[in-house]
C-alpha cells in the first residue's frame, strides 16, 4: 500500500500492476472525486456504467460480435478486458443521451434564463479503447475546435480521466487497422493498461495519470514486460491486417477492412448512384447505428415543462439523420426516402465529415454493423459502390 | 474544405445556447400570415454589443414552445432595434403571431455567414428575390441605399405569387430614391396589376447586364432560385460572383446538432449565404 | 418604311446577331404597330394571322374560361414574341394580349413568315431558333408557375419541426 512518499513519474513512465490488486487504481480515482466509470454485464451486453468495485469488471467473458449479431460467452482464459467494444461509448458521458442546455423561469410576464446549474462530479472512464480515443478526438472538434464551443463538453471533457487499455482481441466487426485507429492507444490517454498474464503494464499518459500515481508504491516494469505490452497491440494490428486480406475460407470469420482510397470522392461522386437504393432495401432506418456510433453528434433541443408551467427547461436529446423530422422545413422534409437518409448517414460520416472536419468520422469500431438488425455493414456498402461504379 | 466565417459575434460570447430577453416594440402587418416584430433587448449592455451582418440570423424563443432561426431584415447600421419578418407556419412561429406589442420574446444571435458587401464593392449587384426571401435581403437594401456611391448600377428583382404578397411595397420609393432599381413581378395579375407577370428568373433573362461586372445575390425557394441562377450563368456572370441563401432545419444555430447539414455545409454555420461555386455540386441532388 | 422596320428589329434581344442579311426580308412583310394602353391586340380564339416583337411597352396575357373567369398569365415586354400561334401553324390564338401600357410592335403576318422560311431554309433555321428559344423561356417560366413555389416554404422562417421522438439510447440486442 502507499507508504506516504510522493514520487515524480514522468509521463511515458510504465508500472507495473498485478491483477490482485487492480482495485488499488479504482479507488484511488474515487478517492480523488472521480465518478468512475467501466466495462459490466447488463441486459446481455457489456456496457459502460458505474464502477465501484472491480469485481464488476467482466472477467472471463467475451463478446462475440457480427453483423446484426452480439453474444455473450464466457472463457477462463480471458481477462478482465478481452471483450471489445459495447453499444456503449465515451459518447455516452461526454455527450450524453440528454442533457439540460438552459433553464428558465416564469418571473411575471416574462421569462428569466437562469445560470447552467453547477457540474457533476469529473469522470474517470476505465477500459476506454483506442477507437474511442480517436472518437472522443473527433467529437472534440465539433464541440470544441469549431467557432462555438459546447460549454457543457468543454467541462465535462476538461475533467475527464482516461485509462485507455490495450485491445488484445479483435471482434469480426473491428477494422481499426484500415482507419489507423487502433488497436494500440496512441497518445491522448491518462494512463493506459495492456492486460499481461498475471498483472497489468501501465503507462502514465498525462500529468493527471501522474499525479493520480504519486503516491502508490507499485514498481516500476522490467523491460521485458514494457516489450511484451508494446508488442501485444502490434501483433493484434498485424494479424487483423493479415487475416483481413487473407481470403475468405482461411481463417473464419475474416475481421472487416475497410478501403479509404479516395473515398470522399467515390461516394460524393456517386450520390444519384442506384447502389443507395439497394441499401434501402435492407434498411429500416431505425438509427440503431447512429445510436452507438461513437462519433455520430446529431441532437435536437426539446421543451420541458413542469406541472405548474413556470419552470421550463430545454433539453438537447440524441437525435439521428435516419430520422423523418431530421431534415423537416416548413415545406415538408428535405430527405423523405430511407436511400436518401441511409445515403446522408454514410457520406457524412466517411465523406463530408473529412471536409467539415479534417477527418473522417468512421474510427472502425464496427458497432453499426453489430447493432444493425438486419446487419448492413457499411464496409461491404462502400466496397459494392466501389466495384459498381469501377466495372 | 468549406471555410467557415469567424464565429459571428454572439450576444453570449462563452455560451451559443445563452438566450437573451427581448421586447416586441411593435407588431407590424405585411401581407396576410406575415408580420414584421421590431424587439428590442431588455439589457442595455446587451443591446450596446449587439451587432449583425446583412444575411444574419437569430434564434427566437418561446420558452415551453420552441425556437425558430429568424433571418434579420433591419438595417445593419441600427442594431440597437431588430426587425424579423415572420410568417406563421410553424408551432414557434404561430405561437409568436399571438405576441403583441409590450410582450417579451427570447433570442439568442446573430449567426451565419453573410452578404458579400463587401468583396463586391464597386460591382454592379442584381438582387433576386422571391417571396420571404425578399426579408433576408433587405438589410442588403438599406445598406445599399446608404452606401449608394460605392456600388455600380442596382438592380432588385422581385416577385411573389400575387400583387398582395408582396412584402414591403411601402419602401420601394424609397430605395428607388435612393438609385435602385426596383422590379417587381408576381406569378398571378389581377385586374388591378398594371405590372409584371412571370416569374423571377424570366426577369433576370430580360435584364441587360454586363457580366463581367455583375455580382448576384439571390434569397427565394430553392428552385427559383436554382432557375435564377441558370439564367444568369448563361448571361456568362461568374458562379463565383453568385451568392445564394439556404434555407434548412436550423436547430442550434452552431454546427452542433447536425439537422442542417447540406453535403459538406452546415447551413447555420458555413451559410446560410454561401458562393453558388461552393455549394453547385449538392444543390442539384434529389432528396440531399 | 420598311428601314425603319429594319432598324426596330435590330433592335429587339430575340433577333440579337440575327444575320443581317435575312433582316431585309423579314421587314419587307413586317411592319410596325402603336397601341395605346389598354388595347387588345388579338383574342383568345381569333383566327390566328398576325405575330408581333414587342419593341416597348408591356402586353399581357389573359386566359378565359367559363367559371373561371379571366386570369392574367404572363405578361410579354420589349424585345419578346408575342403570339406564336400564326407562325406556327396554328389556327387560332390561345390568349388574349391586353396592352398594359402604350406599346408599339413589329406585325408580322404568319403565312407570309412561313413562306419565306420555306423559300430560304436558312431564314427559316434562324428564325425557328429564336422562335423556339422564346417558347423554351415560357415552358420554364410557366413550369415555375406550376410549381407555387411561394407556398409557405420560405427563406426567413427555417426552422419548425414537431420535436423528434428520441429513440432509446441503447438499443436492445439483435438476436440476443
Amino acid at each position: 500500500m502507499p507508504d506516504g512518499t510522493i514520487r515524480k513519474l514522468p509521463v511515458g513512465a510504465w508500472l507495473s500492476l498485478e491483477k490482485p490488486r487492480l482495485q488499488e487504481l479504482l479507488d484511488l480515482l474515487r478517492q480523488a472525486g472521480y465518478r468512475t466509470i467501466g466495462p459490466r454485464v447488463a441486459d446481455g451486453a457489456i456496457v459502460y456504467d458505474e464502477l465501484e468495485s472491480v469485481a464488476q469488471l467482466p472477467l472471463g467473458i467475451l463478446d462475440e460480435q457480427d453483423g446484426g449479431q452480439y453474444r455473450l460467452t464466457s472463457d477462463p482464459k480471458a481477462g478482465y478486458f478481452d471483450h471489445v467494444v459495447g453499444p456503449h461509448s465515451l459518447k455516452n458521458y461526454l455527450f450524453p443521451p440528454r442533457e439540460t442546455v438552459q433553464e428558465l423561469v416564469q418571473l411575471g410576464a416574462g421569462w428569466e434564463p437562469q445560470p447552467p446549474p453547477p457540474p457533476g462530479p469529473p469522470i474517470a472512464v476505465i477500459g476506454v479503447r483506442a477507437c474511442d480515443l480517436h472518437a472522443l478526438a473527433v467529437q472534440d472538434r465539433v464541440f470544441l475546435e469549431g467557432p462555438y464551443v459546447d460549454p457543457g463538453y468543454q467541462s465535462r471533457r476538461e475533467r475527464l480521466f482516461l485509462a485507455a487499455v490495450n485491445c488484445r482481441r479483435a471482434a469480426a466487426t473491428c477494422f481499426c487497422h484500415s482507419m489507423r485507429t487502433g488497436p494500440a492507444v496512441p497518445s491522448g490517454f491518462d494512463l493506459a493498461l495492456t492486460e499481461l498474464d498475471d498483472r497489468f503494464a501501465l503507462e502514465i499518459g498525462s500529468a493527471k495519470g501522474s499525479e493520480l500515481l504519486a503516491r502508490v508504491d507499485w514498481p516500476p516494469c522490467t523491460r521485458a514486460e514494457i516489450e511484451q505490452a508494446r508488442e501485444q497491440p502490434r501483433n493484434l494490428e498485424r494479424e487483423l491486417h493479415r487475416r483481413s486480406a487473407a481470403s475468405e475460407s482461411a481463417d473464419p470469420p475474416r475481421p472487416r477492412s475497410l478501403d479509404t482510397t479516395g473515398i470522399r470522392d467515390l461516394l460524393l461522386g456517386n450520390l444519384t448512384h442506384p447502389h443507395w437504393q439497394q441499401v434501402a432495401e435492407r434498411c429500416l432506418s431505425c438509427a440503431n447505428c447512429t445510436l452507438v456510433c461513437p462519433t455520430c453528434f446529431c441532437s435536437s433541443v426539446e421543451e420541458t415543462a413542469d406541472l405548474t408551467g413556470e419552470h421550463v427547461r430545454r433539453e438537447r436529446v440524441w437525435s439521428s439523420c435516419f430520422n423523418l423530422e431530421h431534415s423537416h422545413l416548413s415545406s415538408g422534409a428535405v430527405r423523405n426516402s430511407i436511400a436518401a437518409r441511409y445515403r446522408q448517414w454514410l457520406t457524412h460520416k466517411l465523406a463530408s465529415w473529412i471536409d467539415q472536419f479534417g477527418t473522417s468520422g468512421c474510427v472502425g469500431c464496427g458497432r453499426c454493423i453489430t447493432w444493425c438488425p438486419v446487419g448492413i455493414d457499411l464496409t461491404e456498402e462502400v466496397a459494392a459502390l466501389r466495384r459498381a461504379t469501377e466495372c | 474544405m468549406l471555410t467557415v466565417p469567424p464565429a459571428a459575434p454572439t450576444v453570449d460570447r462563452l455560451n451559443p445556447w445563452g438566450v437573451h430577453a427581448a421586447r416586441i416594440l411593435q407588431v407590424h402587418a405585411e401581407i396576410p400570415d406575415v408580420v414584421t416584430y421590431e424587439l428590442e433587448f431588455h439589457d442595455p449592455a446587451v443591446r450596446a454589443r449587439y451587432r449583425f451582418q446583412p444575411g444574419q440570423f437569430n434564434m427566437l424563443y418561446l420558452p415551453g414552445i420552441g425556437e425558430a432561426a429568424i433571418s434579420l431584415s433591419s438595417d445593419p447600421g441600427r442594431p440597437e432595434r431588430l426587425w424579423h419578418t415572420v410568417r406563421a407556419v410553424g408551432n414557434v412561429t404561430r405561437a409568436l403571431a399571438r405576441r403583441t406589442a409590450g410582450d417579451q420574446v427570447l433570442v439568442r444571435g446573430p449567426f451565419g455567414s453573410s452578404w458579400p458587401l463587401e468583396k463586391c464593392r464597386g460591382h454592379d449587384l442584381v438582387i433576386a428575390a422571391g417571396g420571404l426571401g425578399l426579408a433576408p435581403l433587405r438589410p442588403v437594401l438599406y445598406h445599399l441605399a446608404g452606401h449608394r456611391s460605392e456600388y455600380g448600377s442596382v438592380t432588385l428583382l422581385y416577385g411573389a405569387r400575387r400583387p398582395r404578397a408582396l412584402l414591403y411595397t411601402s419602401e420601394y420609393d424609397v430605395w428607388r430614391a435612393a438609385g435602385i432599381d426596383v422590379l417587381t413581378t408576381v406569378d398571378l395579375g389581377d385586374d388591378a396589376w398594371q405590372g409584371n407577370i412571370g416569374v423571377v428568373p424570366a426577369m433576370v433573362e430580360r435584364l441587360p447586364l454586363e457580366p463581367a461586372r455583375t455580382w448576384v445575390f439571390t434569397c427565394g425557394p430553392e428552385i427559383m432560385m436554382r432557375f435564377v441562377i441558370f439564367a444568369v450563368l448563361a448571361r456568362r456572370v461568374s458562379p463565383r460572383d453568385v451568392y445564394l441563401s439556404l434555407e434548412r432545419n436550423m436547430n442550434c444555430a452552431v454546427g452542433f446538432c447536425g439537422h442542417c447539414q447540406l453535403g459538406p455545409a452546415f447551413i447555420c454555420k458555413h451559410g446560410p449565404v454561401f458562393s453558388y461555386e461552393q455549394m453547385r455540386p449538392y444543390l442539384d441532388i434529389e432528396d440531399f | 418604311m420598311s428601314q425603319d422596320v429594319a432598324t426596330a428589329l435590330r433592335s429587339l434581344r430575340l433577333l440579337e446577331r440575327f444575320p443581317e442579311e435575312l433582316l431585309a426580308p423579314l421587314a419587307a412583310i413586317a411592319s410596325v404597330e402603336s397601341f395605346p394602353a389598354g388595347a387588345v391586340l388579338f383574342r383568345q380564339g381569333d383566327a390566328a394571322r398576325t405575330s408581333y416583337l414587342v419593341i416597348e411597352g408591356t402586353v399581357a396575357l389573359e386566359v378565359c374560361a367559363p367559371g373561371v373567369g379571366c386570369k392574367r398569365i404572363l405578361t410579354v415586354t420589349s424585345g419578346e414574341l408575342l403570339g406564336w400561334s400564326p407562325v406556327l401553324e396554328q389556327e387560332h390564338l390561345t390568349a388574349t394580349a391586353r396592352a398594359l401600357t402604350p406599346t408599339r410592335a413589329v406585325a408580322m403576318d404568319g403565312r407570309q413568315v412561313l413562306a419565306l422560311c420555306e423559300h430560304n431554309p436558312r431564314f427559316g433555321y434562324e428564325f425557328m431558333r429564336r422562335t423556339a428559344l422564346a417558347l423554351a423561356r415560357r415552358l420554364n417560366a410557366t413550369r415555375l408557375q406550376l410549381l407555387d413555389v411561394y407556398g409557405p416554404e420560405m427563406a426567413s422562417t427555417p426552422d419548425e419541426r414537431a420535436a423528434n421522438v428520441p429513440t432509446a439510447s441503447l438499443p436492445s440486442p439483435p438476436g440476443a
